[in-house]
């Protein structure tokens, strides 16, 4: 038998990228055995499995009428998912602790390594006392705004997760608390933000650190421009006051962009202009080191600046230019990954769109489908809104879905590198 | 790619994946919702059940 710290000492960066990569579907599957007691069928089962430990909180259920324990589960498989699993077993087991470099960085696979303590266990043991502790903030806050305490718990660990799931079936607009959509609305903020730039503010008493992170300047930009322009939206064709409008509109720009998925009004009743407006808002994704999924925000940062630079290449042949991020030269093996990614990132998205598209005969859910699933961000738009549910759609549409959920919450990196014929063989590092 | 180092980091985790079904089950309890223990049971069992096999097997 192989155990010990020696074991793991050994362990390669492909061996670590296929364990997270399996750790992950293992995880799936026992998730949904619990389900399978409350007569949802096998991939439904596994759907909701997915969609929980992904944190993507795209559902099957078309009844809410379960016990609290199977909302619990759906839950807390999405607090547990929302850090990566990988990192709460670096965090906690001593096993882990010397192969956790690169596990951690396999699940975590952004395109910079950003850790604040020399050792990897010591950084994964901070995030997850900090992910518990804004967890702990926001029940209390949510119970004090009037929120049942049960509701409350499932709903805190959904929203610091990304994940979304609810136990009220329509969801946070089931409350009709603007009070609980407020609270909501900054805790999903920061569940999008980097965790690990929210504790060096926490630790230095600085707020002023986050206006010197040029992600989160980025983050807070989208964020503002695409909640003030759909509240414009909104309030011109009259659906709502100003005041509505700037809540539900901040709510759901937020909750997609960060791919929490929660609901504070059904947007698929919205104008036409508004849910073009969130289907864009639904590519961005949120900021790396964060619980949140989709392309990343550091990763458009470096998309863009790396097109600038060409255009300014093309008009001045002979020019020395570098892209920096937060005042730091990236390299440019860096830059060529992050161009990568984005690309893969698209061609999976437009096959998945394809796919389901041919297989549904609807546009709009083929594409709803693909993204809120490669993004890890729930609902979609049509019947698969956020009121809806994606119970009508084809057993092969969810398969793909559920696999696209998978990819998506690695980062594509796990998942392309198993087809490259020299992962499976004993000279990969 | 060594499927013995592979196979142990996995059922370490499964064991220990078992142990956060039984959260679930307190809720049930707190909840005297009595009938929910039985599938986080089942699944923290087969869990554990499994990591621990496939650990003595490698």
């Amino acid at each position: 038998m192989v155990c010990g710290l020696e074991f793991f000492e050994e362990i390669k960066k492909s061996e670590a990228l296929f364990i997270v990569a399996v750790s992950w579907i293992i995880f799936a599957i026992i998730s949904a055995i619990p389900y399978l007691f409350y007569d949802l069928s096998v991939v439904d089962s596994l759907f909701e499995a997915m969609s929980g430990i992904t944190t993507t909180g795209a559902t099957i259920l078309s009844n809410y009428n379960y016990p609290p324990a199977f909302f619990f589960w759906r839950s807390l498989s999405q607090w547990l998912g929302g850090l990566g699993i990988i990192v709460l077993f670096v965090a906690v087991l001593p096993q882990f602790a010397v192969a956790g470099r690169q596990m951690f960085f396999a699940e975590t696979p952004g395109p910079t390594e950003d850790k604040f303590t020399p050792r990897v266990r010591n950084t994964a043991s901070i995030l997850w006392k900090f992910y518990f502790g804004l967890t702990v903030l926001l029940i209390i806050s949510l119970i004090i705004a009037g929120m049942p305490v049960f509701d409350a718990i499932c709903n805190s660990i959904s929203t610091l997760s990304a994940g979304g799931f609810s136990p009220n079936a329509e969801s946070i607009m089931g409350y009709r608390s603007p009070i609980q959509t407020w609270l909501i609305i900054i805790f999903m903020f920061f569940a999008g933000a980097s965790f690990n730039l929210e504790y060096k503010v926490f630790e230095k008493r600085n707020p002023l650190l986050f206006l010197k992170s040029d992600e989160f300047k980025l983050y807070l930009s989208v964020v503002l421009v695409s909640a003030g322009i759909i509240s414009l939206i909104l309030c011109c064709d009259h659906t709502y006051n100003i005041f509505d409008a700037i809540r539900h509109a901040l709510f759901q720009v937020i909750s997609l962009m960060t791919s929490t998925g929660s609901a504070s009004a059904d947007y698929t009743k919205w104008s036409y202009s508004a849910q073009v407006m969130l289907f864009i808002v639904m590519f961005f994704g949120s900021c790396a080191s964060s619980a949140g999924g989709g392309i990343k925000m550091t990763r458009w940062l470096l998309v863009v600046k790396s097109m600038k630079n060409e255009i300014i290449r093309i008009l001045h042949p002979n020019a020395v230019v570098s892209v920096k991020v937060d005042n730091n030269v990236v390299p440019p093996e860096v830059l060529r990954q992050v161009v990568v990614y984005v690309f893969y990132y698209f061609f999976i998205f437009a096959v998945g769109a394809i796919l389901i598209t041919l297989i549904e005969q609807s546009q709009t859910v083929g594409l709803a489908s693909s993204i809120t699933a490669l993004g890890n961000i729930g609902p979609g738009f049509g019947v698969n809104g956020p009121m809806g549910s994606f119970q009508n759609v084809h057993d092969l549409s969810k398969v793909i879905m559920i696999i696209s959920m998978l990819v998506g919450r690695l980062e594509l990196i796990p998942f392309l590198i198993m087809f490259q014929r020299d992962f499976w063989t004993i000279k990969a590092e | 790619m060594r499927l013995s180092y592979i196979v142990n980091a996995i059922s370490l985790m499964m064991m220990y994946i078992s142990l956060v079904l039984l959260l679930p089950v307190l809720a049930a309890v707190i909840t005297k919702d009595l009938n929910s223990v039985m599938p986080f049971i089942s699944a923290a069992v087969l869990s554990a059940g499994l990591g621990y096999l496939m650990r003595e097997l490698v």
